[in-house]
């Protein structure tokens, strides 16, 4: 299978700047089909990525391809965008319309025919759990319903790539819980490719099969979870003595470790805690505490982050 | 996770193209916009006032178009009353030499729309006396009023010149303005005066005299046979009787009437000091054609015809003349009189020629009417006045006759129609008030929702965008202007004629309709949507619209009137709009009154689109997409 066909997106020194600020600093992506998390701080480029990829913005240099097009190709823009779905993170419904003239109107302007853009508004709008409220106008809705109603628009015109920015925000955890769901039903049954842009780290540990992070612009890691989560475990260790002497006793057997309030954090291996009873006896230095653990996302997030810049997450 | 009974289905169809959703885009602008009901008010309103002025010329109220006759006969309340713009003296003294202006505010206190021809008669043609419209146009609505200026040039030599202008006048009772009661010879005095004529241009009028008050000075200018009688000039005429006029009018005759309310005089200048020059030797002939025989042209009405003029120099010196040519009865606004391939004097603006002792020149004359009514004869004279020795010798001939053989003024229909809807200023004020309601938010609420990143997602541009933005405004104000202003032209061809040769004959003026409102429907559609690019909120937006379009004339006016600029009236988008409109519909425009020429309002509409629409790119190119 060819590059293009493997992937949904890839890009090559993709960058964008606005005068001296790099928004994107020679990115370098490889995404994959299926659900993607797409992470990073506020201000990292989250944003600007969806958009350039959506066509909506300019690049600066470097090249792009989304489901085969290449970005910035005549006409890219249009193809790109009648192929996507597109849920904004800000509020962005028509107050005096209905939802199910919105929907219907967004199917219209993605080229569906007035018949079926109706059918599929009806549809998609059951789908996403908007029942008989869908002749109500937007404006009486609540943020969830809302946020149902944006990603109903996102799919009536079944798309085979979905950017979803930050779609459970503002949502109590039924609702979010709900939408979840969809998404995961969106991608896992019907076959659609995901880009799910939130701050929610669990949300994305959650939904997703690979994760990209950037930070200031620049692509911090990309991969599948399972490689990033999965390739190391951790064990926690609380003692009860001088931490200092401890320390140092776990620099000279030669462990990397991180302090994380009460608990040293190191990387797991067969048979380390007993060499680390074997050093400490004697020494006046109890452990008190030591289980192991699997990374979350979380840990790898502010580790790769906090790497980026330096140690200052 | 428990997901509702109607599953997720994929589309199997075909996706439609660009044109398809642009136009879906456009739909739904343009039935979102007339479902608002602040434009289905302004809508209805709008249309119902175009009904009810449809219901007024089905009852007769109004002829659009007419015969002939009808130029100067049928009844109309059309009242002028002339007053004054400041205080100055009425009466003032003069030397030879001074130039001296008045200025008087013309109001219509009549209940019907009527024209005023304005002009200053001198007592003869050494004197230079003009008439300028300074603001508005010669069209008069009820209640509407526009400041005249007279400006009078008091010759420098009275040479030779023994003319006595002095004319019977009616005060109403009091003493006669013009008698000083001394009995003194005025020899050598002259007099002028101001006349402002309610004309019939195509809707007829006439004029009420019973509401004459002692205030009010009258003279006959024209009666019935006035193309056979200039009365005026001649007091000791039959024709010349103010009681006589009284009665006659309510059968129709065209009656000058000047309406006082500070004075019973209004500008008599009393010359004194005359001083006679020595007339000098210089001499000259004029002849139109040869041996002294009239030479007629026959023309149609609008058309021109040319004739010969030899002018020869019969004294013994050099001399310089300045050629001047009339047509009787018509000002130069009806006709244009010229002696062709001459040099223009900068000073006088008229076409002189150099001659030496006994020398003798051919020329050609040529006589156009620029759009005439009366099937008939008039002479033509021409003027020469030798200037070339510090003193005047004057020589006019009339042997030039120039027949009207069909009869073309009457038929003002443009004019009509014109003033139905551009003329008219509420047609005007309700596209104002539905581009306010209608425009203000097609943008702006895009961007307040923020519901414009979701329209940029889809496959579509901005230009599309932008462009179904435009046409579902543009469409809008379609609705009440070009579907009554195709009523309007409808009913000016159903009550001016039912021949279908009429029709053909007008359909240009359809043809000016359409092209007018597209011209202005793009300014205000422009102007609109820049406008609603700005702002955040669609009643700031409005507020905007309503502003620039409606306070535009106010300020023109305001600052016009504060300084006496030409330019400062093209601050006002109406009549930026009036100015260009009359020339398209082919109706007089004077650029001398308005101090410009059409193609300046047409400059500033067009910078104003442009700088809309720089506007407008802008902004979008501040929104994130394609």
């Amino acid at each position: 299978m060819s590059k293009k066909g493997r992937f949904v997106i890839t890009s090559n020194r993709l960058t964008k700047s606005y005068g001296s600020l790099m928004a994107l600093d020679s990115i370098d992506l490889e995404i994959p089909h299926g659900s993607v998390g797409l992470l990073g701080p506020n201000g990292a480029g989250k944003s600007t990525l969806i958009k350039s990829l959506l066509g909506l913005l300019e690049t600066t240099s470097g090249e792009a391809s989304v489901l085969g097009h290449t970005l910035g190709s005549k006409d890219s823009g249009l193809d790109i965008r009648r192929r996507i779905g597109y849920m904004p993170e800000s509020d962005c419904l028509i107050p005096h319309m209905t939802a199910v003239g919105f929907v219907k109107y967004m199917g219209e302007i993605s080229g569906l025919p007035p018949m079926v853009a109706m059918q599929r508004a009806h549809e998609v709008l059951h789908y996403v759990g908007i029942g008989d409220e869908r002749y109500r106008k937007l404006k009486t809705y609540s943020t969830g319903m809302k946020q149902k109603v944006k990603l109903a628009q996102a799919i009536v015109h079944d798309p085979e790539l979905v950017m979803l920015d930050e779609p459970t925000n503002g949502m109590d955890p039924t609702g979010r819980k709900e939408m979840l769901d969809l998404i995961l039903d969106v991608s896992r049954n019907h076959g659609k490719s995901i880009i799910f842009s939130s701050h929610l780290l669990p949300d994305v540990e959650y939904l997703c099969d690979h994760v990209v992070i950037i930070d200031q612009g620049k692509l911090i890691t990309q991969g599948d979870m399972k490689d990033l989560i999965g390739s190391i475990d951790i064990m926690e260790v609380r003692i009860k003595g001088d931490e200092a002497k401890f320390a140092s006793i776990l620099g000279n057997m030669g462990l990397n470790f991180e302090k994380k309030g009460p608990f040293f954090v190191l990387k797991s291996e067969d048979g380390i805690l007993n060499d680390i009873y074997g050093e400490i006896r004697g020494k006046d230095i109890q452990i008190r505490h030591a289980s192991r653990s699997k990374r979350t996302l979380e840990d790898i997030f502010i580790k790769n982050v906090g790497d980026h810049r330096g140690g200052a997450v | 996770m428990a997901l509702s009974t109607h599953d997720y289905r994929p589309y199997k169809g075909s996706y439609k193209g660009l044109g398809y959703r642009t136009f879906r885009m456009f739909r739904s602008n343009f039935i979102s916009t007339i479902k608002n009901p602040a434009v289905i008010v302004v809508m209805s309103i709008s249309f119902l006032f175009a009904f009810f002025y449809l219901m007024g010329l089905g009852l007769g109220g109004t002829t659009l178009s007419s015969s002939p006759e009808d130029d100067f006969l049928g009844q109309a309340d059309v009242r002028l009353k002339v007053t004054p713009v400041d205080d100055g003296p009425l009466m003032r003294e003069v030397q030879l030499g001074d130039q001296i202006s008045f200025e008087f505010r013309v109001r219509n206190t009549g209940k019907e729309t009527g024209n005023v021809l304005t002009y200053g008669e001198a007592p003869n043609d050494r004197w230079s006396v003009s008439t300028t419209i300074l603001n508005g146009d010669a069209v008069l609505r009820p209640g509407e009023e526009i400041d005249v200026r007279m400006d009078i040039s008091i010759p420098h030599h009275i040479g030779d010149f023994t003319y006595i202008e002095e004319m019977d006048q009616w005060d109403g009772g009091g003493k006669e303005p013009y008698d000083d009661g001394t009995g003194a010879d005025r020899s050598g005095d002259s007099t002028t005066y101001i006349d402002i004529y309610p004309q019939n241009r195509g809707i007829s009028h006439t004029f009420d005299l019973f509401n004459v008050t002692r205030d009010v000075m009258f003279y006959a200018g024209f009666v019935d046979d006035y193309m056979k009688n200039d009365i005026s000039m001649d007091p000791s005429s039959e024709h010349f009787n103010p009681y006589w006029l009284a009665n006659d009018i309510r059968t129709g005759s065209i009656t000058t009437l000047i309406s006082l309310e500070k004075s019973e005089y209004l500008s008599i200048l009393e010359v004194e000091n005359v001083t006679v020059f020595d007339p000098g030797s210089g001499s000259f002939s004029l002849e139109i054609g040869s041996n002294g025989k009239d030479v007629e042209r026959s023309i149609k009405g609008g058309g021109s015809a040319e004739f010969p003029l030899t002018v020869e120099n019969t004294g013994d010196m050099d001399i310089l003349i300045v050629l001047d040519c009339y047509v009787t009865m018509y000002s130069d606004r009806d006709w244009e009189c010229t002696v062709l391939d001459l040099p223009v004097d900068p000073f006088m603006g008229k076409p002189y020629i150099q001659l030496g002792a006994g020398e003798k020149r051919d020329l050609t004359l040529k006589v156009r009417s620029s759009n005439h009514s009366i099937e008939r004869s008039f002479n033509i004279i021409v003027v020469g006045t030798e200037i070339g020795n510090g003193s005047y010798h004057h020589s006019s001939i009339s042997n030039g006759i120039v027949t009207v053989n069909e009869a073309r003024t009457t038929d003002s229909t443009n004019k009509e129609i014109f003033n139905m809807t551009w003329g008219s200023y509420e047609r005007y004020f309700w596209i104002i008030f539905l581009a306010s309601v209608a425009g203000a938010g097609l943008i702006s609420n895009d961007i307040r929702y923020n519901s414009i990143s979701l329209y940029l997602s889809r496959p579509i541009t901005k230009v599309h965008y932008v462009l179904s933005k435009f046409v579902s405004l543009f469409t809008v104000l379609s609705l009440i202007t070009v579907i009554p202003a195709v009523l309007f032209f409808t009913a000016g061809m159903a009550f001016g004629s039912a021949k279908f040769s009429f029709v053909l004959e007008h359909l240009w003026i359809l043809g000016a309709l359409f092209l007018s409102y597209f011209f202005a429907l793009t300014v205000f559609t422009s102007i609109c949507l820049a406008l609603s690019s700005l702002m955040k909120r669609g009643i700031y937006a409005g507020a905007a619209i309503f502003s620039i379009f409606a306070f535009s004339s106010t300020i023109s006016w305001v600052l016009h009137g504060l300084f006496k600029k030409d330019y400062l009236k093209l601050i006002s988008i109406h009549d930026n709009f009036v100015v260009i409109f009359k020339v398209l519909f082919d109706i007089d425009f004077n650029a001398r009154a308005y101090g410009y020429d059409w193609y300046s309002p047409a400059a500033v509409l067009l910078c104003l689109t442009l700088a809309s629409w720089a506007i407008i790119i802008y902004r979008m190119k501040k929104v994130e997409g394609a």
